[in-house]
């Protein structure tokens, strides 16, 4: 018994194997380092979510940590959620960064799904 | 014999070698979990400090209200005399002051008021005394004309309390003043349909004279 059906033959396999995996293939350093740098892209709408939770709470501060996926071959940002036990700022503000990150695209797109975790820290500027 | 199994070896090898890559493959293909170890650092701007709310202007001590020139603060007498205290002479120069200030009155009548505590006749002159005395006052040092002035006690006949309680008869224990006569202009405007301006067509000046 063949492990594939007759017509996938050997040629076949090979191709189809080179066309999945054509994407870049970034080791665990630079993906962190990539979706960190497209996080980063974002910071001034994530800046905005705190100064209007300032509005409510002037010396407000804490963290807001999320985990989501960086979809493989699209490179698009996927199924953020907020961490609530290690989140320490209002659900208002962890929710307003889950929306500003939802959806951004990571290029060139990985070979690889991401599995991600990324923290906020919040505080207010002093003086 | 010999062919037909080196060709099956050889398929065997290429097949073992072509799952080892596909296995390969799977496993480059898996995600990659990772998590940074630094947060990324957002600093807010608090919102400024509210201004802080203006402090409400102290209630005018006097004020031009249609035909009355309203005191909210009482011309204090000496005890059942026409002696005005000098603690009033600031509320009399005040007064003074908004006269002049209102060119458009021309006529004031000072009404002495009295409380109904003893007899009707004392309190009437007193009333009238006392709105002498505010009279003077104005003419005197207040620098007021004469003609423009005139003084007339009330007694107890117009109270604007109760004299059944010491508040009340507090309170009838006044000096009002009346404007007599005042110029009011009066303006004739039309709207400019272009520009939503008023325009003044026509102006008419005129004593109003209370009753």
């Amino acid at each position: 018994m063949h492990a594939f059906p007759m017509p996938l033959r050997t040629p076949t396999l090979a191709a189809l194997c080179l066309a999945g995996c054509t994407f870049i293939a970034r080791g665990p350093d630079q993906y962190r380092d990539d979706t960190r740098a497209l996080l980063e892209t974002k910071t001034g709408s994530i800046q905005a979510c705190y100064d209007e939770a300032l509005k409510q709470d002037p010396n407000l501060s804490g963290t807001v940590t999320v985990h989501f996926k960086v979809e493989k071959k699209t490179g698009i940002i996927r199924d953020v959620e907020v961490d609530p036990d290690r989140s320490t700022a209002p659900s208002s503000l962890a929710n307003c960064v889950a929306k500003a990150i939802d959806g951004l695209q990571l290029t060139p797109e990985d070979q690889r799904d991401g599995v991600a975790t990324f923290t906020w820290k919040f505080s207010p500027k002093s003086g | 014999m010999l062919r037909s199994r080196s060709l099956l070896n050889l398929r065997r090898a290429a097949r073992v070698t072509m799952l080892s890559a596909v296995a390969v493959s799977a496993a480059a293909c898996g995600p990659i979990v990772f998590e940074d170890s630094t947060a990324l650092p957002v600093e807010g701007t608090p919102p400024p400090p509210p201004e802080p709310e203006p402090e409400p202007e102290p209630p005018k001590r006097v004020e031009v209200r249609e035909d009355k020139i309203v005191i909210n603060e009482k011309i204090q007498f000496e005890f059942n005399k026409a002696r005005i205290l000098p603690e009033s002479d600031s509320l009399l120069a005040e007064i003074a002051k908004v006269i002049k200030e209102n060119p458009q009155i021309k006529k004031i009548r000072i009404e002495g008021h009295a409380s109904s505590e003893g007899n009707d006749d004392y309190n009437l002159k007193l009333s009238q005394k006392r709105a002498e005395a505010v009279r003077k006052w104005l003419i005197e040092r207040g620098g007021i004309p004469a003609e423009m002035l005139e003084a007339k006690g009330y007694g107890e006949t117009r109270p604007i309390a109760s004299n059944d309680t010491e508040e009340g008869r507090e309170k009838n224990r006044r000096v009002e003043f009346t404007i007599l006569e005042q110029e009011v202009t009066r303006k004739k405007v039309e709207i400019d349909p272009k520009t939503g301006e008023e325009k003044v067509v026509e102006e008419e000046k005129a004593t109003a004279k209370a009753d």
